[in-house]
């Protein structure tokens, strides 16, 4: 079987080409836009970059933007109050912090503070809560974007087994539950057991959110399955990928690298689709997953 | 083999003596934990439930309230109460009885209940904190198939734990218990459920398998491997004309022949039943603790 490497860009065109056309139906039915709301703490240059990169994507789309700076010596108090106003201005149905916030602050504390109803980067507890209940809510844009690319590989998740091997599982737990609602099972491994290969070798859809490099060999894959290759961020020494991706490419029928952090295109364009499906809400319509 | 049987009632019994120590210690403090219950409707099995955590609390020496409501109350009266327990210092923890008639909405009421006092830990804010590892109010069921686990020496840490189900009582919170990196967790652990095509493909790979899907049977001997540590979740209510009541009490698994190939399993009734009330006193108490700190 031919393996595929999941191209990032090409997905993230075919959603960008359906946000687009949504766009042009709504704006039949209605004169309003869609509108984000960012908040900035501090001058760290790669959140400007990420910011204006975001700040760009949804001009391009007529979309209103309020993107509000603040210093990086700004209380959480100072914070909290922006993201109220945010809240109650009926102009932005979406908003976030950009991330990294400094240490000093209560992070927490900020995300939490976010209205639930226009938390499109799904950092909210009750967002949260609402995956695990299989309630109507906003998946973090990086879960997102996972959900859309294993839907793009064409194999059906019904009745598929994933495995998941993750420590810390920022991403892997939020997307298993989004996997166990589309009705996998699901085998979360937080700990590297000794059995670990024989674990990996039942997964339909493998998920390697691990710290140890290279970890993951090819004769720890069932043949044909999908690999997603999460990797973890070590100290700005670049990003360690879990897998072999030589012997595993032998084997897996695809596989998908995430790259690092929150930002990757592809998020920015689950983003702008949280924020269309925000405002299509705050309008009464209908959501279309 | 013959499995060991882990008794849920001894279990909950020295949990009880636990908590009833902490309760007296609170006490001279001048901390008293309380707990309202909110009963809506005259269902008899919510009503035998909500009598034996009015007994429980009793036992340990909290406080404890059942606010009764009539079937039709409307909706807005049940949040007022709500609104009223939330305010009142007495209470340290809330739970509202479940299921609600129709014309009440679950997911409106679970959300109106303060997070702080959700002994129930259904709260959406407690389930995103339970799933991303935050500390949070454990949900009771869950919660006490971890006790009687760790309590009955089957630490779960490294085992391949096997979840059959994916309630949000449940199989959803106990999966999330068993992953985090914690004590008495830190497990592999796997969810099945209809889904699956061959859910003995997996439960065949479970050192601890955990049986949740609220069908009498459904876990038969040949779905097992031999050593297995075995805990049934499920309460089936099988009609029997030899009981008084009617009915007599099954869970999900074949337990005559599962006890044959066990390492360790849980008997229905006298398993996980009584760790639930235990847990939601637990919860209760430790409510009262934060409560208190601010």
């Amino acid at each position: 079987m031919p393996m595929k490497l999941l191209n990032e860009a090409e997905i993230g065109g075919k959603i960008y080409a359906g946000i687009v056309a949504e766009l042009e139906e709504l704006s039949q039915k209605t004169d309003k836009v869609p509108g984000l709301g960012m908040v900035v703490v501090g001058e760290d240059p790669a959140s400007l970059a990420s910011i204006r990169c975001k700040e760009k994507q949804c001009r391009k789309l007529g979309f209103y933007v309020d993107i509000r700076f603040l210093p990086a010596t700004a209380s959480q108090e100072d914070i909290c109050a922006t993201v109220r106003q945010l809240n109650k201005d009926s102009r932005v149905q979406g908003l976030f912090c950009q991330l990294p916030l400094p240490e000093t602050l209560q992070k927490k504390n900020i995300l939490a503070a976010v209205d639930p109803g226009k938390d499109v980067c799904g950092r909210h507890p009750i967002n949260a809560g609402k995956l695990f209940s299989g309630n109507q809510g906003f998946l973090p844009c990086n879960v997102y974007s996972l959900m859309q690319v294993i839907d793009f590989a064409g194999q059906p998740i019904r009745g598929k087994t994933a495995v998941m091997i993750s420590r810390r599982g920022v991403v892997s737990r939020p997307l298993a539950l989004a996997l166990l609602r589309r009705n996998a099972s699901v085998t979360f491994c937080p700990v590297l057991t000794g059995n670990l290969p024989e674990i990996c070798r039942t997964a339909d859809i493998l998920v390697a959110e691990t710290e140890k490099p290279g970890l993951i060999k090819g004769n720890w894959i069932k043949p044909g399955a999908m690999v997603i290759d999460i990797g973890t961020t070590r100290n700005n020494r670049g990003k360690a990928s879990g897998i072999v991706l030589k012997e595993v490419a032998e084997v897996a029928s695809c596989i998908f690298t995430l790259p690092a952090g929150e930002d990757s295109p592809l998020a920015i364009t689950m983003l702008i689709k949280n924020t269309l499906h925000a405002f299509k809400q705050t309008c009464g319509m209908q959501l279309q997953h | 083999m013959t499995a060991k049987i882990i008794s849920g009632n001894e279990v909950a019994k020295e949990i009880r003596q636990e908590l009833k120590g902490r309760v007296a210690e609170l006490k001279e403090k001048g901390i008293v934990p309380g707990l309202g219950v909110v009963l809506v409707g005259e269902d008899p099995a919510s009503i035998s439930y909500v009598t034996s955590k009015a007994k429980g609390s009793q036992e340990i020496g909290m406080f404890e309230e059942t606010i009764r409501l009539p079937a039709d109350v409307p909706e807005e009266e049940v949040l007022k109460v709500i609104d009223g327990l939330n305010k009142d210092p007495k209470f340290s923890g809330i739970l509202v009885q479940l299921p609600l008639p129709d014309h009440i909405s679950v997911e409106k009421v679970i959300g109106y209940i303060s997070p702080e006092k959700d002994v129930d830990g259904f709260h959406p804010v407690n389930v995103g904190k339970l799933l991303r590892g935050e500390p949070c109010p454990l949900p009771c069921t869950p919660h006490g198939v971890q006790q009687l686990l760790f309590r009955s020496g089957n630490d779960p840490a490294g085992k391949h734990v096997v979840v059959c189900g994916r309630s949000n009582i449940v199989g959803k919170p106990l999966a999330a218990i068993l992953m985090q990196k914690a004590e008495g967790a830190n497990a592999v652990v796997t969810v099945v459920h209809t889904g699956a095509k061959d859910i003995s493909y997996y439960t065949k790979q479970a050192d601890i398998l955990i049986a949740a899907m609220g069908r009498p049977n459904a876990i038969t001997a040949d779905m097992v491997k031999e050593g297995t540590v075995v805990i049934d979740v499920g309460v089936n209510r099988i009609p029997d004309e030899s009981r008084k009541s009617g009915f007599r009490l099954a869970g999900d698994v074949d337990f005559e022949a599962v006890k044959e190939k066990a390492s360790f399993i849980t008997p229905v009734p006298g398993g996980v039943g009584p760790m639930t009330v235990t847990m939601l006193l637990y919860n209760t108490v430790e409510a009262a603790i934060r409560l208190n700190e601010g």
